[in-house]
């Protein structure tokens, strides 16, 4: 019987070249693959840590030691002091200030000297006296 | 500090940074002395015998506050009182936007002139820089809108109401003070407001 499955010479040829054509593709993708990551988001002739470029006042450096070179950017919250957007309508005692028939509890901190970053919610102020403030300083 | 949803029966003094106020009921005013970013928003300011808000630079440089969506209204001026809605005597970064101050009818206390403005910029310890006023009702006072010399100010589409005793504007601003001047005008006729 003849033998059917005789490999061509030439077919041999052009299956070996596709097979180093593959491992190169292979190899440039790899190698691409590992500059983008050496390169932390920076260029493939410069390279540089996100936490050694200059932080905006809403970012600090923190240490990490699961991120490259033991440092990495922390960003905090927004700023309580955030602008807040604006309205629609005119201002007026319906949609400003308080709702009037809400019962607050009576604040019962110091009258002149309510410090540092917190936060207030829902007290009744009472009256220091006559043309005298409550001062906050902090 | 925030103070939010709250009640002031006597006023409110702050001297320090960072200062935001939301939804508040404040009789007799608030203050800021020195203060490093403020916002101030959505407040009733009313009953007030001096001013409704009084911003000033006399323990230190006052910068970059946000006074959006409030309504300050109502003074009871005492005797010899010059209350305004709102003074301002030194500050670098102030932005009003949409807030309605309205010192109502003129009147007089004991017999003498006791509203000075809705809006008094006043050029105090350092002055006023980089003020800009946008989208307010303001209404009252001997004149409604007082303005002083410092750089760069913007008046943008402000509507003024029918109560000013001796005028809408009083402005000694210095020639290329006010930046920009554009959409101010009369509330109840839309006639421009020039100055």
């Amino acid at each position: 019987m003849r033998n059917t499955h005789t490999i061509k010479k030439g077919t041999f040829l052009k299956s070996r070249t596709n097979k180093l054509i593959a491992t190169l593709i292979a190899l440039v993708i790899l190698g691409i693959g590992y500059m983008a990551v050496r390169t932390i988001a920076s260029s493939f002739l410069f390279f540089t840590e996100a936490e050694q470029g200059p932080v905006s006042d809403n970012a600090v450096i923190v240490n990490d030691a699961t991120a490259s070179g033991g440092k990495a950017v922390h960003f905090k919250e927004p700023s309580p002091t955030t602008p807040p957007p604006p309205t629609s309508g005119r201002p007026n005692s319906a949609n400003t200030g308080v709702d009037p028939n809400k019962t607050l509890p009576k604040y019962t901190g110091s009258a002149y000297n309510n410090s540092s970053n917190i936060t207030l919610d829902g007290l009744d102020f009472p009256a220091v006296g006559v043309d005298t403030p409550l001062r906050a300083t902090m | 500090m925030t103070i939010r949803n709250s009640k002031f029966a006597s006023g409110i003094l702050f001297n320090g940074d960072n200062v935001r106020l939301e939804n508040n009921d404040i009789v007799d005013g608030i203050s800021l002395s020195g203060t490093a970013t403020a916002v101030i928003d959505r407040n009733e300011i009313r009953d007030y015998g001096a001013d409704g808000m009084h911003i000033t630079s006399d323990s230190g440089q006052v910068s970059n506050v946000t006074v959006t969506n409030n309504f300050i209204r109502s003074p009871i001026p005492e005797p010899g009182a010059h209350a305004d809605g709102v003074q301002v005597r030194g500050v670098n970064g102030l932005t009003f936007t949409n807030n309605a101050i309205d010192m109502g009818v003129w009147k007089q206390v004991a017999g003498q002139d006791a509203l000075n403005a809705a809006i008094f910029l006043e050029d105090a310890n350092g002055g006023n820089s980089n003020i800009t006023l946008n989208g307010n009702y303001l209404n009252g006072g001997g004149y409604i809108l007082r303005i002083g010399v410092g750089p760069n100010q913007q008046y943008i589409n402000n509507r003024f109401g029918p109560d000013g005793r001796y005028g809408v504007v009083h402005n000694i601003a210095k020639p290329g003070n006010i930046t920009v001047n554009s959409g101010n005008v009369m509330d109840l006729t839309n006639q421009p407001v020039t100055f």
